[in-house]
């Protein structure tokens, strides 16, 4: 390989690197019989009905809910299948049984985070922004105890998939913004973001935080240029090939989540942030009414509230002392304040610093509330942390010559 | 020194550094910071770096450093150290489960372990982590009375509907309850008729269902929350439960007063509290230090030397009432508080299935306790008999 090429490739070269060391890590020294977690076990119980039923997953779930039992709810189930078949897959090469595969798979699946985080990071400031942010994103503290090998519960997928939308959306954004009209391409695209976000409400819950994200972001700079050009006709000119988008967008997603979940699941996607907060309540909510029975979740650990800002810095990283100013937190928000500045002085980065800001805000709220939500972090630190040592080490080598460049 | 020298020069100046704090401690990361700063003053000293130079040398490490020693080698460390949730009493429990009961049996416990029992045991569970917040319905043939509908829920807080079901072409009554209450109401009640008849509510006929405790054990401490099974056990909307914990010490010191014959073993709750006991003769005095206060507890249960269990009440009256558990060798203690003394989690727990009076409990048969190599089993299985309810 030649000096020109490694130029070209040298990104792809360490974004492979990086996924090897990730998953390299996150297996070293397994030496269990079993599988980690207890949630792990759910996961692994319904792949392995997969693989016993012939490829589909029985309809009727006879261990839950003793002594009736249990229909399973109409969904596709995505991280189930793809577990089951992917052992199917193996199987066919290796003779390992599927316990053994779950040491694996989410080890996988968490450091493919790289490649959707490289786009991004890519997109947002530049490809050495892309490769550090890749690195952060796989190996942030919070992401790794969650995702270690032997721990199939949903964190890895959890974790990969919306960085996929997000990459996504943000290619479909930009071609947008470059091409100034909704093309055939950009159609496509369209599509292809709605389809990512339709199975992405299949896999999580909570997955309205993404739609808050892409919704957030183009209200804001609708927004900031409208506050910039007080002319609300140019601005419709200027922003309407990006909502027609989003509304492509919505519909794909509204078309694959609709049929499984009814409409409700739709206007969840809006509501779900405030719905969140009930989950604090005493008593207990079924079918949107208060009744008089006890509220599980005040029991549950992972929604405990955290201990302020201060907790949450401490929770993403394990720097202490001094060193704390130089933790991811506190470099996304160095990072923010670059960004910001930027904009100020040269009305540039306005997309990165509209998404970081709202990136960073959302989670932030939502781990005040309950502390799990500490993992929705990971990825606008990586961004951020990703951006400013780029930017340092832009102006180090001459190539940016004042900070606000 | 050429342009090709000085880059030799600088590239070595990125690396030294950089090496060494790779094979340092975390903890001596400084030395190679130390090395960065000499070596940059060393050429910045004899004219071979500029300002910009410097920083160019600085900054590769500086993210080197961020990378190395705030993600890699944490995420190395997590790795090699998180462990396991699941156990190894556990997974030998869970599998004696599957090869010893029936297949249609339900293991009811609380929601922890739920996932463990279907996915490892594959024995159908009341709730799971899945299903915490579900509730229950049962469907009894008729229309009945308050008492009727009291007496079945066996627990204070339910909804009931009288209705007609067209399926059995009759009317039915439903009653419906919170499944975290009903077994929470099992865990924390001292009638274990009342835990008997709340379990039959999720009976299936002609299938065994076995009743598992476990506790002191990462899958599902039932010692640790007590808290909270305390807590939606004597949950009512207006007033919210109350939590209920036991205290498990270690001995934090144990001192002979040769004087009077005595050993005395601590268990410290804080800098200011403990549990002290005063062993003579083989038997043992239970007391609470406050400062310098010393208060009666008014149970203790031990094992004496030879491994024989004793119950002595110290005295009715004493101040601090509950009682000590004290383990073999007076290695630890768990200290029971009185609401939870006489709770059939506690005597299917730490009493092997009786009752302080040395009673067995009705309708909870011993079956099998795990680790298996271990006289202290973490998870112990009990099978429920109904037939007292149903005579």
């Amino acid at each position: 390989m030649d000096f020109q090429s490694f130029k070209k490739y040298w990104p792809a070269l360490a974004i492979l690197i990086i996924i090897i060391l990730s998953i390299y890590v996150r297996t070293i020294d397994y030496r269990w019989p079993y599988l980690r977690n207890i949630d792990s076990y759910t996961f692994y119980r319904q792949m392995d009905e997969i693989v016993a039923n012939g490829g589909v997953m029985p309809s009727f779930d006879n261990l839950m809910l003793a002594p009736d039992g249990a229909p399973r709810k109409v969904e596709l189930f995505p991280y189930q299948y793809l577990g089951a078949y992917s052992y199917m897959f193996v199987h066919i090469f290796a003779d390992i049984q599927l316990w053994q595969w779950l040491i694996y798979l989410p080890a996988i699946l968490a450091s493919l985070m790289a490649i959707p985080m490289y786009y991004i990071g890519k997109i947002l400031y530049d490809r050495r922004a892309g490769v550090l942010a890749a690195f952060f994103v796989v190996f942030d503290i919070s992401n790794i105890s969650r995702t270690l090998g032997g721990d199939p519960d949903s964190d890895a997928i959890v974790l990969l998939f919306p960085l996929i939308v997000m990459a996504v959306f943000l290619f479909t954004y930009k071609y947008i913004g470059g091409e100034k009209k909704l093309n055939k391409k950009a159609i496509l695209f369209s599509i292809i973001t709605g389809i990512l976000l339709g199975l992405w409400g299949h896999i999580w819950v909570g997955y309205w935080y993404v739609i808050w994200l892409i919704t957030g972001m183009i209200i804001l700079k609708f927004l900031i240029d409208y506050i910039r050009t007080k002319n609300l006709k140019q601005e419709w000119q200027n922003i309407k090939h990006i909502i027609y988008s989003y509304i492509i967008m919505i519909i794909i997603m509204s078309l694959i989540l609709v049929p499984f979940f009814g409409l409700s699941k739709i206007a969840n996607a809006f509501t779900g942030p405030i719905e969140f907060q009930d989950i604090k309540k005493d008593t207990s909510i079924m079918s949107g009414e208060t009744t008089n029975f006890p509220n599980v979740y005040v029991s549950v650990a992972e929604l405990q509230e955290s201990g302020g800002i201060k907790d949450i810095i401490l929770r993403t990283t394990t720097l202490q002392g001094p060193l704390l100013f130089i933790s991811p937190f506190f470099l996304m928000i160095y990072a923010l304040i670059y960004l910001l500045y930027s904009y100020y002085k040269k009305k540039q980065h306005l997309d990165t610093m509209m998404l970081l800001i709202i990136w960073f805000i959302g989670p932030l709220l939502a781990t005040i509330i309950a502390v799990r939500f500490t993992v929705l972090f990971s990825a606008p630190m990586a961004i951020g942390s990703a951006i400013i040592l780029t930017k340092l080490w832009r102006m180090a080598r001459g190539e940016d010559e004042k900070f606000e460049d | 020194m050429d342009e090709k020298d000085k880059r030799l020069v600088m590239l070595a100046a990125i690396l030294i550094p950089i090496v060494i704090l790779v094979f340092l401690e975390l903890a001596m990361a400084y030395v190679s910071f130390i090395v960065l700063v000499i070596i940059i003053i060393a050429l910045y000293a004899t004219k071979n770096a500029n300002k910009k130079e410097i920083f160019l040398i600085f900054l590769p490490y500086f993210i080197f450093f961020i990378a190395y020693s705030g993600f890699l080698l944490p995420s190395i460390d997590i790795a090699k150290g998180q462990g396991t949730v699941l156990d190894d009493a556990w997974f030998e429990g869970l599998n004696w489960i599957r090869n010893n009961t029936e297949e249609c049996s339900i293991v009811a416990t609380y929601w922890d372990p739920g996932h463990l029992i279907t996915g490892v045991a594959r024995r159908a569970v009341i709730f799971d982590g899945a299903s915490q917040s579900t509730l229950r319905t049962y469907v009894v043939p008729g229309n009945l009375s308050e008492d009727e509908i009291k007496d079945i829920a066996a627990t204070d807080i339910y909804v009931a509907k009288t209705k007609f079901n067209t399926t059995l072409n009759e009317v039915v009554t439903e009653i419906t309850t919170a499944r975290i209450k009903d077994i929470s109401t099992t865990l924390f009640t001292d009638n274990e008729t009342q835990a008997i008849k709340i379990l039959n509510r999720y009976r299936k006929d002609n299938c065994t269902m076995y009743y598992l405790v476990s506790g002191l054990t990462s899958v599902s401490d039932l010692i640790r929350i007590s808290g909270w099974w305390s807590y939606f056990s004597t949950f009512d909307p207006v007033n919210k439960g109350t939590h209920y914990n036991y205290l498990v010490l270690t001995l934090s010191q144990m001192k002979p007063i040769v004087s009077e014959n005595i050993v005395s073993y601590e268990y410290a709750i804080s800098a200011s509290q403990k549990f002290v006991l005063y062993e003579q003769n083989n038997t043992l005095r239970p007391y609470f230090q406050a400062q310098n206060q010393f208060q009666p507890v008014e149970k203790v249960f031990f094992f004496d030397n030879t491994g024989t269990p004793h119950l002595n009440i110290t005295k009715n009256e004493a101040e601090v009432k509950g009682m000590l558990w004290v383990f073999p060798g007076k290695s630890a203690l768990i200290y029971i508080p009185p609401q939870l003394e006489n709770s059939l989690f506690t005597k299917l727990f730490l009493f092997n299935g009786m009752n302080l009076d040395g009673t067995p409990v009705k309708g909870f048969e011993y079956v099998n306790g795990w680790p298996s190599n271990s006289w202290f089993k973490e998870v112990r299985l009990y099978k429920v008999n109904f037939s007292n309810l149903t005579s």
